[in-house]
């Protein structure tokens, strides 16, 4: 699914990634945690082709093509999905219109055919349901005035009408209470299947409990130093990351 | 007889045109004023006016065309249409509130063709909106001068749209100035569509004199024109008025596009709320100048006014000059300018979504436009206006 080769990035002449490995077949759940400051959210962003970054070496390889060869949208066509840490407001853009507007691009881009104003309701309003959503917010401006779990509970609602390859969690946990954390664990394990991957980004071992990880990564410095499986998250939550780099 | 040319036209020497050089390109034009031209009248309306998707036969409508009136229809009881003329002069109406530092009106009314009376009467609330269409259709280059007096009086409800267009070989510069005088507890909606050829010169002003309760909702399309100056002043004489400006102006290409408002609180407790925008393609300019003034009396005035431009190239460019002028202690208000280009980060995030760059750009602009459009009271026409302006930006 995913293969990271030796990744080195730099932001502004500051390495940030620094010979990153990884590999993330199909249908595994991967967690990567670390500290603040450690590349975790660059590494989000590398993935989804956000620019700024200087790829000073390294190969990134995305089924079976080089990931630098394709422009954002092209990932999100190819099945990449990163659910942001920060999703951004856009005023006068009703939800709806954009909800539409992104699954009939991706369709597109797979040669299917587009869906029309009933046949996209239907399905938006069972997935909405799924995951608990709103619906009179997803009839508002995209996240506009959304809280921080409502912006997070919209990023899942996104990921399940996009159905990814790869979904990439970047600490979509955080400022979450329990309940709510529960729900976005539960859209997760709901799309999960033997052809469908998830690197999941967080600080904290709690999201853990509700998404069972395969593999989980300890990220300092812009390398992985310890990989292990679900039981490393719990050993982190215990000793911290100082007892573990 | 008067000459045009015994007339200055404003231009960047008078501070409130410091932006607007309307001489520079009077200059190119030379353009007379338009003598009646004598032809047949039709009894029909003629294809381009019932072509035009804001024409609706079954509301009341007026039809100028090159300056004159063609047709009339009142469809509603309560409301009068007269001519004005020095006979039936309007003394409702208070000049002194709207006094001018430039020769437009002056202008206008040297060189007047037809100038109506608009008046709904005492507690009549018109269910049919009241269109005006100004149309010109000749080629040789001229001015056209009308006026409008329109009065609400009390209890009175009303919706006005205007609009300004004419077919693609016209050269004319409009010089329309209306005056609405709003009776106590009268409310209007005013719509001002200047959709003018790409030849042409666009300069209007509307003066409000608002009495106690009443409310005015002003919308402001301007999408055509060579240059376009809009202008809305206000004169808040009493307390519990309402008074909003929305205004979108829309440039593709090389135009000229000015919105220039001045409010005037002059008694307690009133509001008055602006919201305008701008979007800016090529080596097209904006310019929107409001002011503000709260007189020593107006206290508890709540004041707003806010003004954004999108910057769609590098040669487009805006100036903004929001003002506010305070001599009462006890107010709210608030102004602010902003001009940029799309925000990067909402386009990434579109774009991570699927949406190809250019998409993602259209989705943007349109939320721009949409937020402004939102709370639009006639749903109809707003469909009308957001189509019209997807034609412009696309």
């Amino acid at each position: 699914m995913l293969t990271i080769k030796d990744l080195h990035v730099n932001v502004e002449d500051k390495k940030i990634l620094q010979g990153l490995n990884l590999e993330i077949l199909p249908g595994e759940v991967h967690a990567i945690m670390g500290p603040n400051g450690s590349g975790k959210s660059t590494l989000a962003n590398i993935l989804s082709g956000k620019e700024g970054y200087e790829i000073k070496k390294g190969k990134i390889n995305f089924i079976n093509k080089n990931l630098f060869d394709l422009e954002p949208e092209q990932r999100a066509g190819e099945g990449l999905f990163l659910a942001f840490q920060y999703p951004v407001e856009i005023p006068g853009v009703s939800g709806i219109n954009f909800l539409r507007t992104t699954l009939n691009s991706v369709r597109k881009y797979k040669k299917q055919k587009e869906l029309d104003g009933v046949n996209f309701l239907k399905i938006l309003k069972e997935k909405a349901k799924s995951i608990k959503m709103d619906e009179n917010l997803i009839k508002r401006s995209v996240n506009t005035g959304f809280s921080g779990g409502e912006k997070k509970r919209s990023e899942i609602l996104q990921m399940s009408l996009l159905e990814p390859k790869l979904a990439i969690l970047d600490e979509t946990d955080s400022g979450l209470d329990i309940d709510a954390l529960k729900i976005v664990a539960n859209g997760v394990n709901n799309l999960k299947n033997s052809n469908r991957s998830f690197l999941i980004i967080t600080h904290y071992q709690r999201l853990l409990n509700y998404i069972v990880p395969d593999k989980v990564h300890v990220l300092s410095k812009g390398k992985i130093v310890k990989s292990g499986n679900k039981n490393l998250a719990l050993e982190l939550e215990k000793k911290g990351y100082e007892g573990i780099i | 007889m008067e000459k045009l040319k015994n007339f200055e036209i404003p231009n960047k020497k008078i501070e409130a045109w410091k932006f607007t050089d309307l001489k520079k390109v009077f200059e190119k034009n030379s353009f007379e004023p338009v003598k009646k031209i004598k032809t047949k009248k039709s009894p029909d309306i003629s294809s381009a006016i019932s072509k035009n998707i804001f024409f609706n036969p079954k509301t009341n409508f007026i039809i100028f065309k090159n300056g004159y009136v063609e047709k009339m229809n009142i469809e509603s009881s309560g409301l009068e249409i007269k001519f004005l003329n020095k006979n039936n002069k309007n003394k409702t109406f208070n000049q002194k509130n709207f006094n001018r530092n430039d020769s437009l009106l002056d202008i206008n009314k040297t060189f007047s063709n037809d100038n109506l009376i608009i008046n709904v009467k005492k507690n009549i609330k018109l269910s049919k909106s009241i269109s005006i269409f100004y149309y010109n259709s000749e080629k040789k280059k001229y001015l056209i001068n009308n006026r409008i007096h329109i009065t609400l009086e009390e209890n009175a409800h009303a919706e006005i749209n205007e609009v300004f267009f004419s077919n693609k070989e016209a050269v004319y510069w409009n010089n329309i100035h209306n005056y609405i005088c709003l009776k106590k507890n009268s409310n209007l909606d005013h719509y001002k569509i200047q959709l003018e050829n790409i030849k042409s010169v666009h300069s209007s002003s509307t003066n409000v004199d608002c009495e106690n309760s009443s409310l005015y909702n002003n919308f402001i399309f301007s999408v055509g024109g060579n240059l376009s100056r809009i202008e809305v002043t206000s004169s808040i004489n009493s307390s519990d008025i309402n008074f909003n400006i929305k205004g979108l102006y829309l440039a593709k290409t090389s135009q000229h596009h000015d919105i220039t408002t001045l409010m005037q609180h002059k008694h307690p407790e009133s509001k008055s709320n602006q919201h305008i925008k701008g979007i800016l393609q090529k080596d097209s300019s904006g310019v929107f100048q409001g002011k503000v003034i709260v007189e020593q009396d107006a206290q508890k005035t709540d004041a707003f006014q806010f003004n954004q431009n999108l910057l769609l190239s590098e040669t487009a460019e805006v100036n903004a000059k929001p003002e506010l002028e305070i001599y009462a202690d006890d107010v709210k208000c608030s102004h602010g300018a902003t001009t940029g280009e799309l925000d990067e980060e909402m386009l990434f995030y579109l774009r991570s979504r699927g949406l190809k760059k250019e998409d993602a750009k259209k989705l943007l602009i349109e939320g721009f436009i949409n937020e402004l459009f939102d709370d639009l009271k006639n749903k109809e026409l707003k469909q009308k206006l957001l189509l019209t302006s997807k034609k412009i930006i696309y």
